[in-house]
């Protein structure tokens, strides 16, 4: 699945916010979006998932325009988890993995054997067969978030959408949230197109890192290169000190806000 | 809830599928039922007492007081207090839905008021014209629940937009009606009846107006169940799983003005029904919407024809409007469902 984003141009009531944005995720890939508040990488996300429609530019996956495409077949490839999902007070993890199939099934069509293994592999693949019956609602912050993880799985995509999965998480969970999306993109070959704030989090778990600013991509690359003191001052302005162990992965370690008027 | 803690000690993923399947049928049978008995005291009760026996007695026969009684008074107020009931209930119950707000009643989208302006401008202003009066309060009631969708449009109508603009076009719309009745106090008795929900003058003609619209509206609202749920997991999980959200909401809005409007056109401002109902059957049978409609509709059917029924004998032989009985015994017992549902789940 690859996506390629050309020109994009988009925002919210006439405040455009990405600005003829270009941006390719190749297929098999990670990719993380960093970047200040505001800077529109949720807003690129929102694009790509049709949430928001482009004033100018097109978004195309595996060579077909996303904005043109029958919604319910982009639902069938294409898995989106935004920031903000509800769900009632007594819904189960199964139930709510089973919504995952709505794109695959005709009105009234009870679920078939393919709803089901589906259904049941999404479980596995979060490890949430024994809490099948559990409301979501007494689930702890991690285990929820797979649940609903696995409702996108159960949409069989080959592409995900993740906005900030690891938000309010601590940090266990936030390690269980990133592991399982590195499995889903190695076991099942998943492109990942995400935003994250936690700059370690992207660093240990991405194959490639972009920075968004002023509404453009303005860096793009491994997280070895996208972590780098100059950058990141560039991006965030702020000072950092970057750690690279032997086996080549970085870590940084912000330490102050950068003086703007020198 | 009870019910899905117990879930939580039992993991044998069978029995509890069928527990909570065949709990949730038990409650449609047990809801049926008192429908069932509801309507059977409605048609017995009354200033003339009549036993179930005489009234099969009474259809059979074709002449007499009590068939007068039954078939032209009786039968048609508690069909018609079942389809109102059932209407307002389900209408309820899609709003609640497509605004996710517990809140949403079929008075905030200008239904109840838009009915009632349109009812009381006939009674007061043109009372020459009274024989529309069931289409001028249908008419009022669809033109105001689309001026509330066109404010509250902008780039796609927001739930919380077509709340504020629906309180807010239906204390306009309510403005208008006490100032209408201010001005013409010699007039106010005729439209209190209207005002406060009652079922005394109903016929099979009120019937024959509106059951078309009620039918219609209620096949559409068990139909689209599987997209409420959809759309109660918020709208942009919704549109990632592929549904229409905005053309889904305008559809749903259409639908419960429908069901609220033909109910409204009949029985005047009852509203409660439409507030309430939802939520106690919510908490008795659950969120999903494929069990919860049709919970609401016999409910609601039910509780109306009690409280009318309730209505005509405490005071007999003067009548209380069911939106006073419906006002008194309403509320109680919904304090209670909810006292006693937040001890189960602490």
């Amino acid at each position: 699945m690859k996506l390629e984003v050309n020109k994009i141009s988009s925002g919210y009531n006439n405040v455009l916010i990405l600005d003829k944005l270009n941006l390719t995720v190749q297929s098999g890939e990670i990719l993380t979006l960093i970047g200040p508040n505001g800077c529109g990488k949720s807003t690129l996300l929102k694009t790509v998932g049709r949430l928001l429609k482009p004033s100018h530019g097109t978004v195309i996956l595996d060579g077909k325009n996303i904005h043109r495409m029958n919604t319910v077949k982009l639902a069938q490839i294409m898995g989106m988890l935004p920031q903000s999902h509800y769900c009632a007070d007594d819904l189960t993890v199964e139930e709510l993995t089973g919504y995952g199939r709505f794109p695959h099934r005709r009105r009234f069509q009870p679920f078939t054997a393919e709803d089901r293994s589906t259904i049941e592999n999404a479980l596995v693949m979060t490890r949430l067969q024994h809490l099948r019956k559990r409301n979501i609602n007494t689930l702890s912050g991690g285990e929820r978030q797979r649940a609903w993880i696995a409702m996108i799985l159960a949409q069989s995509p080959k592409l995900l959408l993740l906005d900030e999965p690891t938000t309010f998480l601590d940090i266990r969970c936030q390690l269980e949230v990133m592991e399982l999306i590195a499995k889903l993109n190695r076991e099942l070959g998943l492109t990942v197109l995400m935003v994250l704030h936690d700059l370690n989090l992207a660093a240990r778990f991405s194959t490639r890192m972009a920075t968004v600013g002023n509404g453009k991509i303005t860096n793009i690359g491994t997280p070895a290169e996208i972590l780098n003191c100059e950058i990141l001052r560039a991006t965030f302005n702020i000072e950092t000190r970057i750690l690279r162990e032997p086996n080549g992965t970085s870590y940084v370690l912000p330490y102050a806000v950068s003086d703007l008027d020198s | 809830m009870h019910f899905t803690t117990s879930g939580r000690r039992m993991p044998i993923k069978i029995t509890i599928i069928k527990s909570r399947l065949s709990y949730r049928i038990g409650v449609l049978i047990l809801l049926t039922l008192l429908l069932l008995a509801a309507s059977a005291w409605g048609l017995c009760a009354g200033s003339i007492k009549l036993s179930f026996s005489e009234i099969i007695d009474a259809m059979n026969s074709g002449v007499g007081v009590a068939r007068q009684i039954v078939w032209d008074i009786r039968l048609p107020r508690v069909i018609l207090c079942a389809i109102v009931g059932a209407a307002l209930a389900l209408s309820g119950a899609i709003l609640q839905g497509i605004m996710r707000n517990p809140l949403a009643s079929p008075n905030i989208i200008g239904v109840t008021s838009g009915g009632g302006l349109a009812a009381v401008l006939i009674l007061v202003v043109f009372p020459a014209y009274s024989q529309y009066l069931v289409w001028a309060a249908f008419g009022g009631a669809l033109t105001a629940a689309l001026a509330i969708y066109l404010v509250a449009w902008n780039h796609g109508a927001q739930p919380i937009k077509l709340i504020l603009s629906g309180v807010a076009i239906s204390s306009l719309l309510g403005a208008a009606i006490t100032a209408i009745l201010l001005f013409n106090p010699e007039r106010v008795i005729g439209v209190l009846d209207f005002s406060v929900g009652s079922l005394s003058s109903c016929s099979w003609s009120h019937l024959k107006s509106i059951w078309p619209y009620a039918l219609s509206g209620g096949i559409l609202a068990l139909l689209g169940a599987r997209d409420l749920n959809i759309i109660a997991l918020g709208d942009e999980v919704a549109t990632g799983l592929g549904q229409r959200v905005e053309l889904s909401r305008f559809i749903f809005l259409a639908v419960a003005a429908l069901l609220a409007a033909s109910a409204v056109s009949v029985v005047g401002l009852l509203g409660f029904v439409g507030l309430v109902a939802p939520h106690m059957i919510r908490i008795i049978i659950g969120a999903d919407f494929r069990w919860l409609m049709p919970g609401c509709a016999i409910f609601g059917a039910a509780l109306l024809i009690t409280c009318d029924t309730i209505g005509r004998l405490v005071m007999a032989p003067l009548e209380l409007p069911a939106g006073v009985i419906m006002a008194l015994i309403g509320p109680p017992f919904f304090l209670w469902l909810l006292k006693t549902r937040l001890k189960h789940e602490t």
